[in-house]
């Protein structure tokens, strides 16, 4: 058998090289964890508050507090779970302590733990559902454009969720190929997402 | 824009850089603002691949972080000469003419839904698995064990798609071979394992799922493995 086992490598994985550069205190690191979870953080911290402006200041406050421990982070587990337990906490500490100024039911809420499952955050609002099926139909169509090996590249990529050797071994050219053709399918990509985005923002701040 | 920079930050995006090569791409971002909007992008095309939230892409909460950090914290390296050790890759296999992987994964099956291909797309890579020769690469698969074909479908990507049931057993299982593009719509299933074929008409993928052991899919994707014939004609 000339085949070995294949490693999916996971978002712990990819994340960890940056994470661990922000751990030894390099912002720049931390802020490009910052760009890539926001908005899924600011969705959890929504499920909480209900209100967009809340949940991003309840998000701030998570980041800027992972920010400063950074240090007590075991990398056994995913930055982003980890970002998004300690949004779930900030967000039950606001609506605790706004219960307590009410007199509300909130005060028992809670706090989550190292061990406590974590509900995934999901796009819960249509607009979000809409833009992520806008989306992908967008990606759909433009894969089927791309020069073939940049959509095998790709695909083994995103889809199989192979690494940059197995790739190449796969598709018979060097690891350096590979990792060109990904990144010029993902250019092809991002041009048409971001137009759309661009054009679905305009349509919104006329309506 | 340098491209080469863009293509770093995607490589940075799967883990494939190296720890000085990401010091190296951290330095380009922070001299210019619009790799940033880069790499934003980026991980919304990639979360929209893999079907996942993309939460409120309104929010941009990253600027407000900065600020309020960057009043208490100095943006430095504790220690600049710390280096890490480059990444060790996971290897996978090589045959000439057709080439091999397998991998053992307990996710991902195609479960082929609608796609949006062009015509011509779809009738090529159509043609190249309807050929006899794909046709014998999923018989191959199942010699040597006492399986009955249920079921066989063509899908809509141009895959096949071939149900057995192993009567002594009472156990059923799923071969499937298609074109790696068309899991762009594929569903998760759990207990599936994979071999990936290159052929002069692209790569593609042969799933099998199903109630049967590990090993014994290990065995139907060794016997592909085994296929005599090195190509894939029209």
């Amino acid at each position: 058998m000339t085949g070995e086992l294949n490693i999916k490598r996971t978002e712990r994985e990819k994340d960890l090289v940056l994470v661990k550069r922000a751990k030894r205190g390099d912002y720049r690191a931390f802020d490009l964890l910052v760009i890539k979870y926001q908005s899924r953080v600011v969705s959890v911290a929504f499920k909480y508050v209900k209100e967009v402006h809340l949940a991003e200041d309840i998000s701030q406050e998570a980041f800027i507090k992972a920010y400063k421990a950074l240090e007590t982070f075991r990398e056994e587990s995913a930055f982003y779970t980890w970002i998004y337990r300690i949004t779930a906490n900030t967000a039950l500490n606001y609506l605790s302590s706004k219960s307590r100024k009410h007199e509300s039911s909130f005060s028992d809420l809670p706090l989550l733990g190292e061990s406590d499952q974590l509900e995934v955050p999901s796009a819960d609002s249509p607009e979000e559902l809409l833009l992520a099926q806008d989306l992908r139909e967008i990606i759909s169509k433009e894969m089927s454009r791309l020069p073939e090996d940049t959509r095998t590249a790709l695909s083994l990529r995103e889809f199989e969720g192979l690494n940059y050797e197995e790739i190449s071994k796969i598709m018979n050219c060097p690891v350096g190929t590979v990792r060109s053709r990904i990144s010029r399918g993902r250019e092809a990509l991002q041009e048409v997402i971001s137009s759309h985005l661009t054009e679905s923002k305009n349509q919104k701040d006329t309506l | 824009m340098n491209e080469g920079i863009k293509e770093k930050i995607s490589a940075m995006a799967d883990g494939e850089l190296s720890e000085f090569e990401v010091r190296r791409v951290l330095e380009e971002v922070e001299k210019d603002e619009s790799y940033r909007n880069y790499w934003k992008l980026l991980q919304i095309t990639r979360t929209s691949m893999a079907h996942e939230s993309l939460g409120n892409l309104n929010s941009n909460i990253s600027d407000r972080v900065k600020r309020e950090l960057n009043k208490t914290i100095p943006n430095k390296l504790k220690d600049e000469s710390e280096l890490w050790s480059s990444k060790i890759f996971m290897g996978g296999s090589v045959a000439a003419g057709l080439v091999l992987v397998l991998t053992i994964n307990f996710f991902s099956t195609p479960e082929f839904l609608e796609d949006s291909f062009s015509d011509d797309a779809q009738q090529k890579i159509s043609q190249a698995i309807k050929s006899p020769e794909a046709m014998e690469v999923l018989n191959n698969s199942i010699l040597g064990m006492d399986a009955t074909l249920q079921k066989f479908n063509y899908d809509k990507n141009g895959g096949i798609l071939a149900n057995y049931s192993l009567p002594i057993e009472g156990k059923s299982f799923k071969v499937s071979m298609s074109p790696v593009h068309s899991t762009v719509t594929a569903k998760s299933e759990p207990n599936q394992q994979r071999v990936y074929i290159k052929t002069n008409k692209g790569v593609f993928v042969v799933s099998v799922s199903g109630n049967i052991t590990d090993a014994k899919k290990s065995q139907i994707l060794q016997n592909v493995n085994n296929f005599p014939k090195r190509t894939i004609k029209n």
